[in-house]
């Protein structure tokens, strides 16, 4: 797409040089020209201008509208009590994308809770596991710098898997309340893979407290940013936009 | 009555023995694998399974020891095997075999990859045993296994040795089993 405009808005630069060319063909051949090829060669002029302008702008609008899906990812433990019925991760980051200044990793934590509402045990071959927030946040993030990133609340929170299986995966959504990432994590989505469990997924796998690993991310709301290639491309653009400016003041 | 005895024995050791076998999991340390920048991520068709991630970490049992390595792509290509995205009651179900790298750190073959789905075309979980043939990381280890999921762009897994563990069902069958043979030896005796 960015492209076909860049194409377009080259033809509008060459049929605006090749408008200028005639005219001054036309200067050098009549000493006085006529007032009718004036007054055309700058409606012709101005309309080119116009057009190269708009596309101009689109190209730049298009080159601003790349997403950036800022991200944390996290590793550590997962466990579940039968007889609070609570789950519980405890992990670390271990990396983050889009995220600027970048937190420290080493140190850090990020821990989260929910509390089991109900077992949909109505398939034979998965199990889900419905999970609610508590009061509070329930979900920190803190830096190796001991800054606090995030807190929020879930929305939701679901653990599923295949019944057999000992691994599956936890996925929610959280609303982020305070933290210096709370712009970045307004709605945030949490996905993870439950592995290495000692329970294996079953109707009755929530009567019995368990523990396993935990591997997952947070992304937040995407963002929009410049790609660097479409940067490069408007960059481009702007520089032959300016050449054409300086070569048309010459003529 | 030597022959009823040796058969309840025989019954008893296998009961035994069953508990290791029913259950593989991924141990830590492994490498931690995801999606990021410009991978591909993870495609599932009736007749291929393909994914490209990317092997950022290896993982510990003790978050703090966590260790950052430079990043590999991580390619999983099959060249057999096929996907049935309603196999089991909405659900989907396919086994695929191919080849895996790993960048520099390990290379080689999958036979058995699980591709389980949850019948939206979306989420996915996959699991496989892997057979290793080269590669840095690869020592005096052959063999591992991976677990993970799949859901849209997203990639998850973990890629380690391969653990066989008893599940409870089978810690189960294990206790029964050593009860009847405590109840054999005292009978016997």
């Amino acid at each position: 797409m960015l492209l076909l405009l860049l194409d377009i808005l080259i033809m509008a630069r060459i049929l605006h040089w090749q408008s200028v060319h005639e005219f001054k063909q036309v200067c050098m051949q009549n000493v006085q020209p006529d007032l009718n090829l004036v007054n055309l060669f700058y409606m012709d002029n101005k309309m080119t201008k116009g057009f190269t302008k708009i596309f101009g702008l689109i190209i730049a609008l298009a080159a601003s509208s790349a997403q950036a899906l800022p991200t944390l990812y996290f590793d550590g433990d997962i466990s579940y009590s039968s007889s609070s019925g609570e789950l519980s991760v405890v992990s670390v980051l271990t990396a983050t994308q889009e995220i600027f200044p970048s937190p420290e990793l080493v140190g850090s934590s990020l821990d989260f809770s929910a509390s089991l509402s109900s077992v949909d045990v109505s398939s034979s071959i998965r199990t889900i596991g419905q999970f609610s927030g508590g009061p509070g946040d329930d979900i920190s993030v803190i830096d190796g710098d001991s800054n606090n990133l995030l807190f929020g609340e879930f929305t939701s929170l679901t653990m599923m898997g295949r019944n057999g299986k000992d691994s599956g995966r936890i996925t929610g959504t959280m609303n982020a309340t305070d933290g210096s990432l709370q712009s970045y994590f307004g709605q945030g989505q949490l996905i993870a893979l439950v592995f290495n469990m000692n329970t294996v997924f079953s109707a009755d796998m929530f009567n019995n407290s368990f523990t396993g690993n935990i591997d997952g991310r947070i992304e937040g709301e995407a963002r929009p940013v410049p790609a660097p290639g479409v940067l490069a491309l408007l960059g481009f653009g702007l520089i032959f936009m300016g050449i054409i400016r300086t070569h048309s003041r010459h003529l | 009555m030597n022959i009823r005895q040796d058969i309840k024995r025989l019954l008893l050791a296998t009961v035994l023995l069953a508990p290791g076998l029913v259950h593989a999991a991924v141990t830590l340390p492994a490498l931690d694998i995801q999606d990021m920048g410009s991978d591909v991520g993870a495609d599932v068709t009736s007749t291929t399974f393909t994914l490209e991630a990317t092997a950022f970490a290896i993982v510990f049992d003790d978050s703090n020891l966590n260790i950052d390595i430079a990043d590999e792509t991580v390619t999983f290509t099959s060249n057999s095997g096929s996907y049935d995205s309603a196999a089991d009651s909405g659900f989907g179900y396919g086994t695929f075999g191919g080849t895996f790298s790993i960048g520099s750190l390990l290379g080689g073959t999958f036979s058995g990859l699980e591709v389980f789905g949850y019948g939206n075309d979306i989420d996915y979980d996959f699991e496989s045993d892997l057979a290793f043939n080269s590669g840095s990381l690869m020592g005096s280890y052959t063999s591992g296994r991976i677990e993970g999921l799949i859901s849209g762009d997203i990639v998850e897994a973990k890629l380690g040795k391969v653990a066989v563990v008893p599940v409870p069902a089978a810690a189960w069958l294990f206790g029964t089993g050593l009860i009847g043979l405590v109840g054999v030896a005292r009978r016997k005796a």
